[in-house]
């Protein structure tokens, strides 16, 4: 079986890009992802984005993008899975690599929201849930995930306060992310009286809208990152030692359990049986916090702790740096950013850097085995992967 | 005009009457409906009508930044609702009620309401939306 690669990542900071295109963004994102990978050239190009069509009324972005990045004529397309496109383009982008169809392929993600008005981003966004039975009747995606919040809260007795603790923990991990979006610590009382956006959820519960592009290099076989490592002045490799996706329905109401994203559960047990891992030996952790409640639904579904728990056990300290696993250093992506079909490269990019020992933010106490979740809708996709340090 | 009318022309019996398809093989009942049951991929499936039935309200939530679209109908109540009977849960607007006046678990009937028009000239939208019934009628409790 060969063995596949990460060589080269590359990021922007995520922000509102007034003065940049969408392909100008992307184009700095790969070419930071192949200039830390030594130079080399990708030989297909894989795009997770979710609202090209929409709101850059642009598709054929495949092409687009490879011929702005200097990459014209290799085979290149989008992915789309909602808000999960960039961890579904990694999956597709894995698979090429995987199964020899290329040596070396470059995953980005593009997302380019903040120049449209915000009830077209709104409806944008939507799209992620059904159409015709969901969005029919005025839901918006924000609102979806409040009916899962009051849901959980209800039952378990949280209040909005209790749950305040994991935006206030993302914005202090974001204020020493270069890359991030709200690069300010805040507080609970800023987090409870910020203005209601869909009841109970408030703006500061919920992630920004932003634009990013991130990429990533992958290749087949240790003698290539080897290579690469040496010739990039590394004495370590990160490996893909797992990768799951699963899917759920797109509507909530014929859900197994609202409580539990069981694409989440499918695709990690997926993953942690590819990786030959358990979770209690993941030492570094990213996961979808779109919204508070994906950040404590996913830390539940991935099986760090049972259901409920989540948020007492958050509050209490656990999960924090030094916890093991340690999660959303980057400030996730209530604080990091949230460019919608580039958040899942986002992740994988960042755990790439924590391996590595050179995240330039909050540093993970030297982990060896890391872990990324990347969902879109609310749980309508999820993409689970396994990554080690190998030295 | 925005919108497709054979879209909406084509879901009207779901939208108006809440038809939805019950699995001869599992018994489960499909909202929305589907000519392959969603729960166990059979293909032998019947229609069956869900607007006869009372609801629990199951979670809401009230939207102040709406899509395009329904600007004039905020702040927007949204539900989940489980149909007492067939236990379906459908999600829809909530209707006739304060936001502080609503509570899990409260019993709620299916209304015809309008939900949406295309613009000025285009099609006027209708659903099914739920709301609070009034405690002397109809209840056990
Ligand atoms: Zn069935």
């Amino acid at each position: 079986m060969d063995r596949v690669f990460i060589v080269g990542v590359g990021m922007t900071k995520i922000g509102r890009f007034y003065d940049k295109s969408g392909r100008q963004l992307f184009s700095e994102a790969i070419t930071s992802a192949i200039n830390d990978a030594g130079g080399i050239k990708p030989q297909a190009l894989v795009v997770g984005n979710m609202t090209s069509s929409v709101l850059m009324e642009q598709d054929s972005l495949g092409a687009l993008l490879a011929d702005y990045s200097g990459l014209r004529g290799i085979p290149a397309f989008k992915v789309e899975a909602a808000c999960g496109s960039g961890g579904a383009a990694f999956y597709a982008g894995y698979s090429l690599v995987r199964s020899g169809m290329a040596d070396i392929v470059a995953v980005g993600g593009l997302e380019k929201l903040t120049e449209n008005l915000t009830s077209a981003v709104t409806k944008a966004l939507a799209l992620a849930a059904d159409q015709e039975y969901e969005v029919f009747y005025g839901a918006s995606f924000t609102g979806l995930n409040a009916l899962v919040a009051r849901a959980y809260m209800n039952k378990y007795g949280y209040t909005r306060e209790d749950m305040a603790y994991w935006p206030l923990r993302m914005h202090e991990y974001a204020s020493k992310n270069p890359y991030a979006q709200l690069p300010r610590k805040t507080t609970i009382e800023r987090i409870l009286n910020s203005p209601v956006i869909a009841d109970p959820l408030h703006l500061f519960d919920c992630s920004p809208i932003g634009d990013g592009a991130a990429a990533v290099i992958l290749v087949r076989g240790e003698e290539k990152a080897r290579e690469i490592a040496k010739a990039t002045g590394r004495d370590i490799l990160v490996e893909v030692k797992g990768i799951g996706m699963a899917t759920d329905s797109v509507d909530l109401g014929s859900r197994r359990d609202l409580l539990t994203l069981d694409s989440t559960v499918k695709a990690s047990r997926t993953a942690y049986r590819m990786a030959g891992v358990e979770p209690r030996n993941i030492e570094y952790l990213e996961v979808h916090d779109a919204f508070h409640i994906t950040g404590y639904l996913a830390l539940e579904d991935l099986g760090f702790t049972g259901k409920g728990k989540a948020v007492k056990e958050w509050r209490e300290g656990r999960f924090a740096k030094g916890d093991k696993p340690e999660v959303n250093l980057s400030g996730g992506l209530k604080a990091r950013g949230h460019p919608v079909g580039a958040t899942g490269v986002y992740q994988i990019a960042e755990a790439t850097l924590q391996l590595r020992g050179e995240f330039p933010g909050e540093k993970a106490s030297d982990p060896v085995i890391a872990a990324t979740q990347n969902i879109g809708g609310v749980g309508t996709f999820t993409t689970v992967t396994i990554l080690t340090r190998v030295k | 005009m925005r919108f497709s009318i054979p879209r909406f022309w084509r879901e009207r019996v779901s939208h108006y009457r809440l038809e939805a398809t019950k699995c001869r093989v599992c018994g489960k009942i499909n909202y929305p409906p589907s000519n392959i049951c969603r729960y166990c991929g059979s293909s032998d499936v019947e229609k069956v009508y869900l607007d006869n039935e009372y609801g629990r309200l199951i979670t809401w939530t009230i939207i102040h930044t709406v899509p395009e679209g329904f600007d004039e109908q905020r702040p927007r109540i949204i539900g989940i609702v489980e149909l007492v009977d067939s236990k379906v849960r459908i999600l829809a607007p909530v209707t006739d009620v304060l936001p502080e006046e609503l509570e899990e678990n409260m019993l709620l009937e299916p209304v015809l309401r309008r939900i949406n028009e295309d613009g000025e000239a285009g099609l006027i939208h209708y659903g099914i939306a739920y709301r609070p019934v009034i405690k002397t009628i109809g209840d056990k409790d």
